[in-house]
Parts: structure tokens; sequence; C-alpha cells
């Protein structure tokens, strides 16, 4: 027998969130404990700040450029490589449950093999997609073609209309507020607790565990939806929060004007988005103006997200319960992540897009390596990607690393993260839609991040962000046009530039929003 | 037999991304942004066959499942066409031009969450013995020129595929 690997993910949760990485808002015992255990990714980014991409970058452990799904909407090809299917040949039996979107969701033709399994099944034709043999999914609705969304309407009808409605009518992300205080994506939602997606998705996966014999290897990816928006958790478990006691975060300016002279030292499409000029990407409501956000509504939308990352944190004790009593306690590895950041309130601003700042793109991450290991604990401060992580998967199930694999098994401390050469990380951003494009490339190094533009709609290629992490953490300060930073600056740069990824070709179309 | 639906079955079909919804939510200010409203989008295959074989398949409205991903049925009567998708839900189509000299076709979906669309497939001739299909989807809401849009991309390369497959 080998380890057993439970990969937990959610989606669109900062690193400030958890209680290890200093959060005080929500308490996430659970994970605590883990990363007390394991070892502690302090500057852990991921290689795109939105769902699809992201999350293609997890499964094939490429950069965006390379697996080629470059935004939402662009579907992974079928024959992508991935790490599931590379622990399934080596004997694993694998599943994921909960939230996958490799594919897009906005599928009314149902061309999307994972749109249409819900109707089918958990297992699909062939006896895997993507090395999944099973597959159960949910999302942040009861909406879509979904296993949860169908499970929730055949046996509790009646909660499926507590939901926030993720779209509106003109099939827009909604921008409608709600709650005590009118924030958008924000609802009153009465569906019991133990009917909702977090519950649902720690229960399946249980069952799906139950299923296998003691002696199988197994990777399961436990997908929580959330705290990904609409924050509509249910209403039993919103009193854990008043959100009238709820701090605004370090990252709010206080007043309209500190928020307008941080967005103006920024490239343009920060304050167009601010004031409702731009809207860029389908990720965030086009009929919201960020500039509307009041301190109130970043409270209350806050205390729901530290809910529901409690309801995950919980949930998740469930589930490791059940591995213990399974007796796999000491022989499974547990890696803790999400997929992207959330503004939550910084510089005014809610949701995500192309602004490459730690609100979206630090992320917790958290490996318990299995105890059998021997590994110690730890805290790595050096920069690692989710692009690690099929390699860290495959080090784990002692399966050779592939030559498609564009990242490196994680370090397991500082000095193993010095040796091997941990210095940089990167991210891209690529968006074109209804003839708007925004074209970033960001390198993480040395306490710096360092951001360029390419050409698009609304800039020449000539803009860019340079931020200093260890003296202005809230990246305020753009130190671009810095002559006094102006070697540095050259210097990431071309770092940057001599590290990108390869580029599929031809590129793969956009096919659907999100 | 194709099923007709209402509105709100219509726009279930969306995914149903659009339904729940919570009693109490309400408006925030709106002004007009650029990716609201309508949408446009085209798409564009080259086909190694000669533009009148071309138009044959693609100029049919009774032969769009043939080559569209995710439409398993159509029926036409008259300037109505309905398609059903592989889900088994359908959309109502009015046929607005079938053009054999110029090989346009058009249509626009009249389903009600639709307030304006145009769907044109043109089969071009560049003058080398191959066809250029351009499929152009305007629609408003924007984001239903993309839902369609996007599909038709995948519709080309089939009707490429099923054209060149069959030399």
């Amino acid at each position: 027998m080998g380890r057993k690997i439970l990969f937990v993910t959610t989606d669109q949760q900062r690193y400030d969130s958890l209680g290890c990485n200093g959060g005080t808002l929500a308490g996430t015992p659970v994970v605590d404990r883990l990363a007390s255990e394991g070892i502690r990714y302090t500057r852990a980014h991921p290689q795109s700040v939105v769902c699809m991409p992201s999350r293609s970058t997890m499964l094939t452990g490429q950069h965006p450029s390379t697996h080629g799904v470059w935004m939402n909407g662009v579907p992974l090809p079928e024959d992508a490589p991935s790490v599931a299917e590379l622990l399934r040949e080596a004997g694993y039996r694998t599943a994921l449950v909960g939230k996958a979107h490799f594919e897009p969701y906005l599928d009314p033709f149902l061309r999307f093999p994972e749109n249409a399994l819900s109707r089918t099944g958990t297992t699909p034709a062939g006896g895997a997609h993507r090395g999944f043999e099973h597959l159960d999914f949910a999302t942040h609705s009861p909406a879509g073609s979904t296993h949860y969304a169908r499970w929730l309407a055949a046996t509790h009808p009646e909660a499926v209309g507590g939901f926030y409605q993720v779209l509106d009518s003109s099939f827009q992300v909604n921008g409608a507020g709600g709650g005590d205080t009118g924030a958008p994506q924000v609802a009153v939602n009465k569906i019991r607790r133990e009917w909702y997606h977090t519950d649902w998705v720690a229960e399946h996966t249980i069952a799906w565990l139950d299923s296998l014999s003691p002696q199988d290897d197994w990777f399961c990816w436990m997908s929580f939806p959330d705290p990904h928006h609409p924050w509509d958790p249910p209403e039993s478990e919103v009193a854990r929060i008043d959100w009238r006691e709820v701090p605004l975060p370090p990252g709010y300016p206080a007043t309209a004007a500190e928020r307008g002279a941080i967005l103006r030292d920024k490239p343009r499409h920060w304050k167009l988005w601010y004031e409702g000029t731009l809207v860029s990407n389908y990720e965030a409501p086009a009929s919201w103006v960020p500039a509307t956000l009041t301190a109130d509504q970043v409270r209350e939308v806050n205390a729901r997200n530290a809910v529901e990352c409690e309801l995950i944190d919980e949930a998740l004790g469930r589930v490791m319960a059940r591995i213990r009593e399974r007796g796999w306690g000491d022989e499974t590895d547990v890696v803790f992540t999400t997929d992207h950041g959330e503004f939550q309130g910084d510089f005014g601003l809610l949701f995500k897009g192309p602004y490459h700042v730690d609100a979206l793109m630090r992320l917790p991450l958290i490996w318990r390596p299995a105890p059998v290991s021997g590994l110690a604990p730890a805290t790595v401060t050096r920069p690692v990607g989710l692009v690690d992580l099929a390699p860290t998967f495959c080090a784990v199930a002692d399966v050779p690393p592939q030559s498609w694999m564009q990242g490196r098994s994680l370090p397991v401390d500082d000095a193993d993260a010095r040796e091997r050469g941990f210095e940089r990380v990167l991210t891209e951003w690529d968006s074109e839609l209804f003839g708007v494009d925004v074209h970033l490339r960001t390198i993480t190094r040395d306490d710096w991040v360092c951001t360029a533009y390419r050409p698009g709609t609304c800039h020449d290629g000539t803009e860019g962000e340079l931020y200093d992490l260890a003296d202005d953490p809230l990246e305020q300060r753009n130190l671009w046009d810095d002559p006094s930073r102006r070697s540095l600056r050259d210097d990431l740069l071309g770092d940057l530039w001599d590290h990108q990824p390869p580029l599929r070709s031809p590129r793969l179309r956009l096919q659907a929003p999100v | 037999m194709v099923r007709r639906l209402d509105g709100d079955a219509q726009r279930a079909l969306l995914h149903g991304l659009t339904r729940g919804g919570s009693g109490e939510a309400r408006a925030l200010s709106r002004q007009t942004r650029p990716n609201t409203g309508r949408g446009s989008i085209r798409t564009e295959v080259r086909i190694s066959r000669p533009p009148d074989e071309v138009w044959t398949l693609a100029g049919d409205p009774a032969r769009i499942h043939e080559w569209f991903p995710g439409i398993s049925s159509c029926t036409v009567d008259g300037d109505q066409r309905v398609v059903t998708t592989g889900s088994g839900l359908s959309f109502p189509e009015q046929i607005l031009t079938v053009d054999r000299l110029q090989r346009r076709f058009q249509y626009r979906i009249t389903a009600p969450f639709v307030a304006e669309h145009l769907g044109t497939v043109d089969v071009l001739d560049p003058g080398d013995g191959t066809a250029l299909v351009v499929y152009s989807t305007d629609a408003d809401p924007a984001v239903m020129a993309l839902v369609v849009g996007g599909a038709a991309g995948s519709a080309l390369e089939r009707l490429r595929d099923i054209l060149e497959g069959e030399t």
C-alpha cells in the first residue's frame, strides 16, 4: 500500500482567511491543525486568478499559456495531460467531488462532458474522465448541470429558491444586493445546513471513501465551491459572526479620496472599473459599480465569507475523522489550497479580475504529509505555485514526474526550497470579451511583485506595477515609474520574460462566458 | 415531437444559472457598461471543398443538427424552425434568409429570453477551390452572443470535419 492523497480545494479564498495565516474572523481549527502538523506556505501563488485556467493548472501541472485555458470559457481539451490519470495508471482509485470547472458551465447545448455527466451518473463513459473514475459535481448554487443541482431539485425542491440568483435576466453575473446592507451577491438563504453544498461535498466524499477497500490507494480531489460568491450560506449559521462587529480589512482605504488616489497610481483599468466605466471580464457583475461599495457592505460580505470558511473547515474535519476511522490516518497526505483569491474590500473592490495583487494571488496552501513520511512541520516562505501541485502528488505516490509538468514537487522547508531553486512564481492573465482585451504577465520574487502589461484595449504596453511586499504589503504604492527602482524593475522583467512558459499552438477558442 | 418552453424554462436551460433567487434582493445602481446590451461574435473556418458543396449542407435549414454539436434534431415549417438540444429543450427560430446565390443563411432565435438575435452563415469563395465559412452571431443580451457564437465555432469545426472527411 502507498500513501493516499486528499486534495482539498476551495474557491476564491484569501490567504488571510485562515487562523494559521493570521486570520481572526473565521475559526478554522481543522486546517490550522493540519498546518501545525505539516508544511505551511506563506507565498503560494496561482498561475491565473480565475477558476478555469487555475484549476487546469492544478490538474496538468502546466501554466495557462501551455495548457491553453487562457481565460474562463475556454475548455481544457479532453486529452490534456492529467495528474489524476497518472495516478490512476499507477493503481490509484481516483475521484473528484465538488467543483471541477475544466469545461464551461454556461452550456445550453450540453456540449461538454462534465455538464452531461450529471444526467447519467458519477461514472464517466470509458471508465474515467481526465483520470477520474468517479465524478460528483457541485457548484455555487442549485443551478446548472451538476449532481448537486439535480439532487437538491429532486429531494428538497423547496430549498432551491433560497439561493442567490447567480445570473441576472441578461445572463450577466448578478449585481443585485441583499442581506442587511444591500451588498452585491449577498442573500438570505433559508436552506438547512445539511442540504447546503459544503456539507453535500463532504458527505459525498465520505460516501466515496466508504466505497473503497481498506487496501486501496486513492487520490480524492474534494473541491468546495465556497467561499466564492454568492455569499448565501445557510441562514442558521450566519449569526456566528455579527457583521456589525467585523473590522474593516487593512487593505480597505477608509475614504473615497484615498481609494481614488491609490487607484490612480495603478494602470488605468483599475480606476475605470472602480468608477463603473469599464468591465473587462465576466467574473464581476457588469451592472455593479465598485465605487458604490460601502464599509458596511464590506463588513457583511466578509462576515458571510468567514461563515462559509468555517463550514468548510468543519466539513473537512468530518472527512478527516472518517479517514482516521478507516485506518488511513497515518498514510494520508492532505493538501489544502484554493484556485485564487478575492478582493473582499481591498482597494474598495469586490470579486476578481485582471488585478495581480495579493488579494487575488496570495493563496492559502497547506501540505500535511502523511505521518508515515516522517517529514517535520515547517513554514516555507519562498515562492511556490499551484503548478507545483501535480509533481507533488507524483512524489507522494512515488510516480515519476512527467516531462510535460512545468512545476516541481513542493519544497518541504525553506532550506529545501533554497537548494532546489524556488526563486520565482509566475502568474498570467489574458482576456478578450466583446472587444475588450487585457493581458498581464507577473513575476513574484524576492519580496517584489512586478506586472508587465501587454498592449490591449486600455493599455499601450508601457504600463506596469511594481510593489515592495516587505515595505508595502498592501500594495498601495506602485513603484513602476520610480527611477530609483528602474534597475530592479528591469531585472525582474528580464527574469519574467526569460521564464515564460511555452505557448500552446494553435490557441484554444473561447466557447462560453464562463 | 418538439417541446416548446416558456421563458422561464428556456432560461433554465441556459444551464439553469438564473434559477433560484432571493426575494429580498434589491437592485443597485446601474449604468451603461461596455459588455452589457448587445454582443457580436464571429467565427470562421476554411474548408477544403468547393463552396457550392459546402453550401449544400450549411445552407440547408433542416440539416443543422447534422453539423451543430448539441443540436439533436430540428423541424422546419415554412420560415419557422425549432431546434432541439441534446438536453431535450427547444429553441424557436425564424428563418430570414436562404440565398443560394450569395450562399447566405440568416435566422433569428425568437425565444422570449432573447431581446434580439441574428445568426448569419456565409459561405464565401476565396477563389482557390476551398470555402471560407463565416458564422456571425449578434444578440442582446450580449452573453447570448457568446453562448451561441461559442457553440457555432465548434459547429464550424464539425462542418469541416464532415465535409473534408467525405473526400
